[in-house]
């Protein structure tokens, strides 16, 4: 059986293991506010797994759509404000549902 | 295999420049990159959409593509002459998978020719780590309480010496941490697309997906319950039975209590890491759909003496 280990945490050599990219395009997305590493220098940097999610995501956006990195932190920026209030928009209608039924 | 129109898929001419293919390539990429559009068959269209650029954008490859537009039609059956062979080769770092007409005419992509190459010679490895694999996981509510494993079924990549054959199916059983919030992902570190050469395996992503409840409903790890109450009840206060995700509680409506109230019953959301999540109780009251003449009677009486105007507001304006 899997053992899911919750604290798991990626420093850079497995921040760019595990999203297939050089140290430099990690630096990028940072240096873009795309994802905040815990840690003040590169070497001590630690990140979660939301943010491999994240910078996985702006690699693809950046690559696919020819973007540079402003225009990919700020369509990522606009993709979350997207889905949150989509959820939220869900949210509401469904339990305005339930107070309007019979 | 399929005869795939370029020109077709990016909405362009036969004579179409550079620079008309590159706007309409970025338009369609917009329109359809999986991360961004909300199309049903997005992901798909994509590959097309890409697989068509990566064609009319590279002279050699464009060229290569116009001498075989001679032998074949969009959607039409195709073979390439015997003798084809391209020049052209697959750009670097293109990862996507084209369909099998490009892979036929411009050769087996990064993954493809990696595990050939690996399966062929010991001394000729193409290291390149396996492709990470998302897979939604959906879960009932009661399910986050559960501290049962439970099977995943998955489809994985897999690879033989003349390239890529059909997928295998995988199960694993995995215990899914308390705590758990819709659209989390938890990552299952190797259990994704194989490696090639020295390559390591990629991750699995299961995506957590909270199904809807016929009674709750989430708000980050709390949960709520519409009550329905008479107007009696709200009027004079109801000690009555709550479903809860885990059983049964008691619940005592205050008197006067309003339509629309909230009550907060603490700890009786959803399971946190900490702890647990609240469950609020929203008040809504509810008429009879007819009453007995009897009571008709009293409603009667009640509107008389209860002396309570409920528009008052509207009257100062």
């Amino acid at each position: 059986m899997m053992q899911i280990d919750y604290s798991v945490t990626f420093n850079l050599d497995d921040t760019c293991l595990a999203i297939g990219s050089e140290d430099s395009l990690v630096y990028a997305i940072v240096e873009h506010g795309i994802i905040a590493p815990e840690g003040d220098s590169p070497q001590d940097w630690l990140f979660d797994l939301d943010m491999i999610c994240t910078a996985k995501r702006a690699l693809r956006l950046q690559r696919e759509l020819q973007l540079d990195w402003s225009a990919t932190a700020m369509v990522l920026s606009l993709l979350e404000e997207r889905d949150r209030l989509r959820k939220d928009n869900q949210k509401l209608q469904a339990q305005l549902q339930r107070f309007l039924q019979d | 295999m399929e005869f795939q129109d370029y020109y077709k898929v990016l909405g362009v001419a036969k004579d179409a420049d550079l620079k008309t293919i590159k706007t309409a390539y970025r338009k369609l990429a917009r329109k359809y990159h999986p991360d961004v559009s909300d199309e049903h068959d997005a992901e798909k269209r994509f590959k097309e959409v890409a697989e068509a650029y990566e064609v009319l954008s590279d002279e050699t490859k464009r060229a290569e593509y116009e001498q075989l537009r001679k032998y074949g039609h969009g959607g039409q059956s195709f073979e390439p002459p015997p003798d084809w062979q391209s020049k052209a080769g697959r750009s670097h770092g293109s990862q996507s998978d084209f369909s099998d007409f490009f892979e036929n005419i411009f050769g087996k992509g990064g993954y493809e020719r990696g595990a050939a190459d690996a399966f062929r010679s010991s001394e000729d490895f193409t290291s390149q780590r396996g492709r990470d694999i998302e897979v939604e996981l959906p879960l009932f509510l009661e399910d986050t309480f559960s501290d049962e494993s439970r099977p995943i079924e998955y489809s994985l990549p897999h690879y033989g010496p003349q390239g890529r054959l059909p997928d295998i199916r995988k199960t694993l059983k995995v215990k899914i941490p308390v705590g758990v919030v819709d659209g989390e992902r938890i990552r299952l570190k190797g259990q994704g697309g194989p490696g090639f050469g020295n390559g390591p395996a990629g991750d699995l992503f299961l995506r957590i997906r909270l199904i809807p409840h016929p009674l709750f409903d989430i708000a980050g790890t709390d949960l709520s319950i519409v009550v329905p109450i008479a107007p009696w009840e709200a009027a004079l206060g109801v000690k009555l039975t709550l479903p809860t995700l885990t059983g049964k509680i008691n619940l005592s409506v205050a008197a006067n209590s309003q339509s629309g109230q909230r009550l907060r019953i603490k700890g009786k959301g959803l399971r946190t890491r900490k702890g647990h999540g609240d469950l609020f109780a929203v008040l809504k009251v509810v008429m009879p759909e007819r009453s007995p003449a009897q009571a008709e009677v009293l409603w009667q009486e009640l509107a008389e003496k209860a002396q309570f105007n409920p528009r008052k507001e509207w009257e100062s304006s």
